[in-house]
């Protein structure tokens, strides 16, 4: 008699278990919407992107949102397509390249002229009013000097949802892009 | 006939009228000898050596070239060895008559710097009366030999200057200040006390007033020619002073002025003004310092210094106390006396300056302040003593030598060089010197042995193989590292499993998170409430 009683239990159980239908999950994929062409490339420059890391807590697939101050959210239903860290060292070298008209190199030329960007993402998540926000520090370093500068800049979302957080981060980040390349000439 | 009358014969006695006239001619006579006696002014006698161009009756007495009396006789004196001459001066000039009056007789004099008394070839000779001013009446006189150069009661003032050598400065010079004529040089003798020749100077008024106990008089005679290294350099007066000579005064550079003098203040007379410039105070220090090196270059006269500024003089080495010294002590250290002037350091020429500088050596040498012997000139082989502050001297204080102050002294210089190159040469001596060398013989040994087999090594057949291995290796090694450089496959690969691992470790960090908060959601459906909106306005 315990045996069916169990066989009953599980069965129910599976059942139950198979006909939930799992939560849709979105992913974003940050990508650059500048103009790639085929074939070698025109000019390549002396500068070169060194290393970009992302805060902690923007490192993970979840997009952040800032429910209030000091209060944030990672979306379980909307990820990165990508590691930020991965996406964005992708996006800025394009980016920087297109800004600055003249190709980063992908590896660190010789010579004393060379610079070396160096990029920290200190903070990039959506606000509770309805704005992106982008904070982060980077730094123009050759052989003879160092300079360093910050970025701290908000854009409003165009609509509601996470698609218009992401095209507002993709335009900050793109702001950021022109403000290194401008430096960087 | 007998009616003749007989004369009446008046027998009165009396005094014959004729008589008036011897009597008015004796009155008369009385009258003038009274008058004479009352108008006539009072003999005076005045000696001389000798009655040269005096005459009896005819010699006239003058002041100011006004006739005020005539000699009336000459006679020797009682000891023979001079004359004496009456001299009636006029009643109307007897007020001339002091104590202090002066006679002298003016006749042609040919002198080394003037003629005087051409007049007198004509007219004869006459005496000078120069009044004094001692109210006293005096009948007896001493005449001059010579006419004074200062007539008596002169305003101005008298001085004595002293010099240890008859200068070329005789009576009759000019004393000059400032090239300008204020005095002149009465007379000059010897002291026998202080055995230095003596000079009678007068300084006439208002210049009087220049003089003060702080100036200077030096020898302005001739021409002063002083060659160096430097050059000629030649100093002369007035041709005057050149010719006849003469004193200057002045108040030397940086000293302030004295206080006033009286009638015949001493002075010291320098032969020159470079004599001047190098000793110009009166008041200073007298130190002593005591040397272990040799002092041969070190002379009387030669500068103490403080940093490059004079500041005084070597007086003398102590050589007769060195050896008076019973202890027997100080022989290894030679004392030396030397002289510091306030007034050299821009200091009054006082003896508060000397009591400031007293006090401020005693504090200094506490603080380091030591003397030195230094070398003036290389060629010369002069030296000089240096006094300054050093900082790596042990403490210490004035001592005392006899009954002066002791400065302490260090050592520098060539002095301190041969020191120290002393010291050096003793440290050589102490090293183990003939250890070390055959230590280091040894060892030269061995690396010529390990030089050897190295050599050998090298040479062997297998080494030389050994080598081309060791190239290869090193070049495979470097495609390896190659290969995981950024831009290489293996590190491409590495990045992605590692990016992969990340992404699992996350996926297992939520699952853990789930499980936590939902242990049935393994078997149980889960639904999250949905993930709130941007650009809601939460």
């Amino acid at each position: 008699m315990r045996i069916p009683r169990l066989l009953i239990a599980v069965s129910s159980v599976l059942i139950s278990a198979c006909s939930t239908t799992p939560q849709a999950r979105s992913t974003y994929l940050l990508r650059s919407n500048s103009h790639v062409h085929t074939g070698e490339l025109a000019k390549v420059g002396d500068g070169y992107l060194g290393t970009v890391q992302v805060a902690s807590y923007i490192d993970q697939p979840g997009l952040v949102l800032e429910l209030a101050e000091g209060m944030i959210h990672t979306a379980k239903q909307h990820h990165w397509a990508e590691p930020l860290r991965v996406s964005l060292r992708e996006f800025l070298n394009v980016e920087i390249s297109a800004a600055n008209e003249e190709a980063l190199a992908t590896i660190p030329p010789g010579g004393a002229a060379a610079d070396r960007i160096d990029v920290r993402i200190s903070q990039l998540h959506g606000d509770a009013q309805g704005h992106a926000v982008l904070v982060a520090s980077w730094s123009l370093s050759s052989a003879k000097q160092r300079h360093d500068y910050q970025f701290a800049e908000t854009a409003p979302l165009d609509g509601v949802g996470y698609k218009a957080l992401v095209t507002a981060e993709t335009k900050l980040l793109i702001q950021l892009s022109k403000a290194i390349a401008h430096e960087l000439k | 006939m007998n009616d003749i009358a007989k004369p009446t014969i008046d027998k009165r006695n009396r005094l014959s009228v004729i008589w008036i006239i011897p009597l008015v001619s004796f009155a008369l006579g009385l009258w003038m000898i009274v008058e004479k006696k009352m108008s006539e002014g009072p003999l005076v006698h005045v000696s001389f050596e000798t009655a040269e161009g005096i005459v009896a009756a005819k010699t006239k007495i003058k002041y100011l070239n006004v006739e005020v009396g005539q000699v009336e006789a000459i006679s020797l004196n009682d000891s023979m060895d001079g004359v004496l001459a009456s001299v009636r001066i006029d009643h109307d000039a007897k007020h001339l008559l002091f104590k202090d009056t002066q006679f002298w007789v003016v006749r042609a004099r040919v002198g080394a710097g003037s003629v005087t008394g051409l007049g007198t070839l004509l007219g004869g000779a006459y005496l000078e009366l120069s009044p004094g001013q001692e109210k006293a009446m005096n009948f007896e006189y001493v005449g001059l030999e010579t006419p004074p150069l200062t007539p008596a009661g002169a305003a101005g003032i008298k001085l004595n200057l002293y010099s240890e050598q008859a200068a070329s400065v005789s009576t009759g010079d000019v004393v000059l200040y400032n090239g300008y004529k204020v005095g002149r040089v009465e007379g000059m003798g010897f002291d026998e006390a202080q055995r230095l020749v003596r000079y009678d100077l007068f300084i006439d008024a208002p210049f009087d007033q220049l003089v003060n106990g702080a100036v200077r008089f030096w020898n302005v005679s001739g021409i002063s020619v002083n060659a160096s290294l430097g050059g000629v350099d030649i100093k002369a007066g007035s041709l005057d002073t050149i010719l006849l000579g003469g004193v200057a005064f002045c108040l030397p550079d940086g000293v302030q002025a004295g206080a006033p003098v009286t009638d015949g203040a001493d002075f010291k007379l320098y032969d020159n003004y470079g004599a001047l410039q190098e000793q110009p105070y009166e008041y200073s220090l007298e130190y002593v310092v005591q040397f272990r090196q040799s002092l041969r270059g070190l002379l009387p006269g030669a500068p103490v210094e403080y940093r490059g500024i004079p500041i005084g003089s070597v007086r003398r080495i102590m050589t007769t106390e060195l050896l008076a010294d019973p202890e027997g002590q100080r022989a290894a250290a030679i004392p030396v006396l030397i002289k510091i002037e306030p007034g050299r350091l821009g200091l009054a020429d006082t003896q508060e300056s000397v009591d400031l500088i007293k006090h401020s050596l005693t504090e200094s040498v506490a603080q380091g302040l030591r003397a030195s012997l230094e070398t003036g000139s290389i060629i010369t082989g002069s030296l000089f003593i240096n006094i300054d502050y050093y900082y790596d001297v042990s403490s210490a204080e004035l001592g005392e030598f006899d009954q002066y102050s002791l400065i302490p002294s260090v050592e520098t210089g060539f002095a301190r060089i041969e020191q120290q190159l002393s010291d050096f040469l003793t440290k050589v001596n102490a090293l183990p010197i003939e250890p070390t060398i055959q230590h280091f013989d040894s060892m030269i040994t061995s690396m010529v042995q390990l030089m050897e087999s190295v050599d050998e090594l090298l040479n062997d057949r297998d080494t030389q193989k050994l080598s081309a291995e060791m190239t290869a290796t090193l070049k495979d090694v470097r495609e390896i590292l190659g290969g995981l450089s950024p831009d290489g496959q293996i590190f491409q690969s590495i990045e992605g499993s590692v990016s992969k691992i990340n992404q699992t470790l996350y996926n297992l960090d939520e699952l853990t998170r789930t499980l936590s908060d939902k242990p049935n959601a393994l078997i149980l459906p889960t639904n999250y409430p949905s993930d709130p909106l941007p650009g809601a306005n939460h």
